[in-house]
């Protein structure tokens, strides 16, 4: 299974916010996009994930069905309802009906421990700490079912800790999966990807692997600042200011 | 985290479930066995069976249709406080405070001014179009301030305030002498007979039937807009549709019992402190709790003083606390 993006162009009040963007993920290459605000980045993950439609240009996925019913979106910043609680959040998100009965529940129950959200579930969303909210955010992400799954910014909010224990935890359950994500972190994107779109200004300014991809020139063209890279194991490229 | 522990909630929910069916039963036999004609209980048994007695007429013809009115009423103000609130990702919503009850007796009075002798569709699509211009009114300021909570409630009440005022204007100006009496300014089941009580079942029908179709995209519009958009509901189209649907409901409603407050807004907190927020639990138990509080609510304005007292009265008694009860807990969310 393959999501194709195809030459996209999105225009939103008649500005250009997209242009001629085009990208392929495919199901078990986590799939990142980085570059500065501003840059379009969860403007194309709402045009994948069908909350825009694309002035021009498509979305594809092959090998695959229906895209409402087998895309999983999380936003940077639901809006979920005021009072909602985790549970209730996790069995809509989900759509499992029989998430209270005894038999769904064994399989949702390990990922809620992953994430440690088990022993918050009958709180109510809007008193937990914003990190603690991403947490049971990504939980439900990391459950479903659905075979895309496309995160805006998930490490937002989180501590050192839980931004790469969410991150493994996620990409073990997305590993057959198409997954798609954006950050402001290039460690994350470059830890945690294995192909990497890099947007400037809504367009593609690089895409390919992190390993090839990154570079201190271009990150620091990109950002604007003056980046030091360093690499890491496996030949993994990391960037920490120069200063 | 045990399993046992997880299911606990279905069992929950079928509990509260049989207790609000079974409570509603109750108090729809008291509401029928408890009156000022204060007949004593033999003599109401005689005239529900045997359909004679000296109760007959009072139980079968006044009491029995006030009861199921009263259940309607509720189903209809209990929805349609749901739907609002959902809608409008507001928790304090609800049809008396967004206005649309107030507008919907605006909307009968100024028709009954213009003809006082008019039929029952028409005191419909009079309450349905003062409810309707209400909520735009409503919906307009919501536009302005990105729905903030507060501001929503605050322009519904005075929109409401304001449509109150204008229907005893023109109450006292032209129609005193009208059957729709002070009672139905503030709100009664008092003028529903078996008449009122079959045209309430188009209002109540159409308010299970719309949501039995569309909980589902309900569930989702919970997770918020763009999540929501991402699973094939578009959020503004079902978001009209469920202010449309509540706003035909309860205008309907209103031009039988007048302005009825708090019932919209207690019953789905009351179903939500029980069940949770997904919405196909969350709306079954709306309706019997808001049967129950209507139920309840008529019941002591018809009884605790020698002459009736007008059940918008009584609600709004046993609402605002309520009311207060919510503001002070929520946080400012927007």
């Amino acid at each position: 299974m393959k999501l194709i993006v195809d030459n996209v162009t999105l225009k939103l009040n008649n500005t250009v916010i997209l242009n001629s963007v085009s990208l392929s993920a495919e199901q078990g290459v986590p799939h990142s996009i980085i570059g500065p605000n501003g840059s379009g980045k969860t403007s194309l993950l709402r045009v994948i994930a069908g909350v825009y439609k694309p002035t021009s240009g498509t979305v594809r996925i092959d090998g695959a069905g229906d895209p409402e019913s087998i895309i999983y979106y999380l936003p940077a910043e639901p809006t979920v309802f005021p009072g909602m609680k985790v549970i209730d959040y996790l069995q809509i998100a989900l759509g499992l009906r029989g998430l209270y009965g005894e038999k769904s529940i064994g399989e949702i129950r390990e990922v809620l421990a992953e994430f440690q959200v088990d022993n918050y579930l009958q709180r109510d969303l809007s008193t937990l700490s914003s990190g603690e909210r991403r947490l049971v955010y990504l939980a439900a992400a990391a459950a479903t079912t659905r075979s895309v799954v496309i995160i805006d910014e998930p490490t937002a909010h989180l501590d050192l800790k839980w931004a790469i224990t969410s991150m493994r935890n996620l990409l073990r359950h997305v590993q057959d999966k198409v997954f798609i994500f954006t950050t402001h972190d290039v460690n994350i994107a470059s830890a945690f990807s294995e192909h990497t779109t890099v947007m400037s200004d809504g367009r593609v300014k690089a895409s390919g692997s992190p390993r090839e991809v990154y570079s201190r020139e271009l990150l620091s063209r990109v950002y604007g600042v003056d980046l030091v890279e360093f690499t890491g194991p496996g030949g993994r490229r990391f960037y920490v200011p120069s200063t | 985290m045990s399993a046992g522990e997880i299911s606990k909630p279905i069992f929950l929910y079928k509990r509260n479930l049989l207790l609000t069916i079974l409570a509603a039963t109750a108090l729809f036999i008291l509401e029928i066995y408890i009156g000022p004609g204060r007949y004593p209980a033999r003599q109401v048994t005689e005239a529900l069976i045997h359909g004679r007695g000296p109760a007959a007429t009072v139980i079968l013809d006044i009491r029995l249709p006030r009861a199921i009115g009263a259940v309607l009423t509720g189903v209809i103000l209990g929805i349609s406080g749901l739907l609002l609130q959902v809608s409008l990702r507001n928790p304090l919503a609800e049809p008396y405070l967004l206005g649309v009850s107030g507008g919907a007796s605006l909307g009968v009075m100024a028709a009954l001014a213009l003809a006082p002798s008019l039929g029952y569709m028409a005191m419909d699509i009079a309450g349905f179009i003062g409810a309707l211009l209400a909520i735009l009114l409503v919906i307009l300021v919501g536009e302005l301030t990105g729905y903030n909570v507060y501001s929503v409630i605050l322009a519904g009440v005075a929109v409401g305030g304001m449509s109150a005022s204008l229907a005893i204007i023109i109450y006292l100006a032209k129609l005193e002498t009208h059957q729709l009496g002070i009672l139905w300014i503030y709100g009664t089941l008092s003028l529903v007979g078996w008449s009122e009580a079959l045209q309430l079942l188009v209002p109540a029908l159409l308010a299970l039937v719309y949501l039995a179709i569309y909980y589902s995209k309900f569930n989702l519009l919970l997770l918020g807009d763009e999540q929501a958009a991402s699973m094939g509901v578009s959020p503004k189209a079902l978001r009209r549709g469920m202010i449309l649907v509540s706003t035909i409901t309860v205008g309907m409603l209103t031009s039988y019992t007048g302005p009825i407050g708090f019932i919209g807004l207690m019953s789905p907190h009351i179903a939500r402190m029980l069940v949770g927020s997904e919405v196909r639990r969350l709306s079954i138990l709306t309706i019997p709790v808001a049967a129950d509080l209507t139920l309840i609510s008529d019941l002591l304005a018809r009884n605790i003083l020698p002459g009736e007292i007008p059940l918008g009265s009584m609600t709004a008694l046993l609402g605002v606390p309520f009311f207060l009860y919510l503001l002070s807990r929520r946080p400012a969310e927007t």
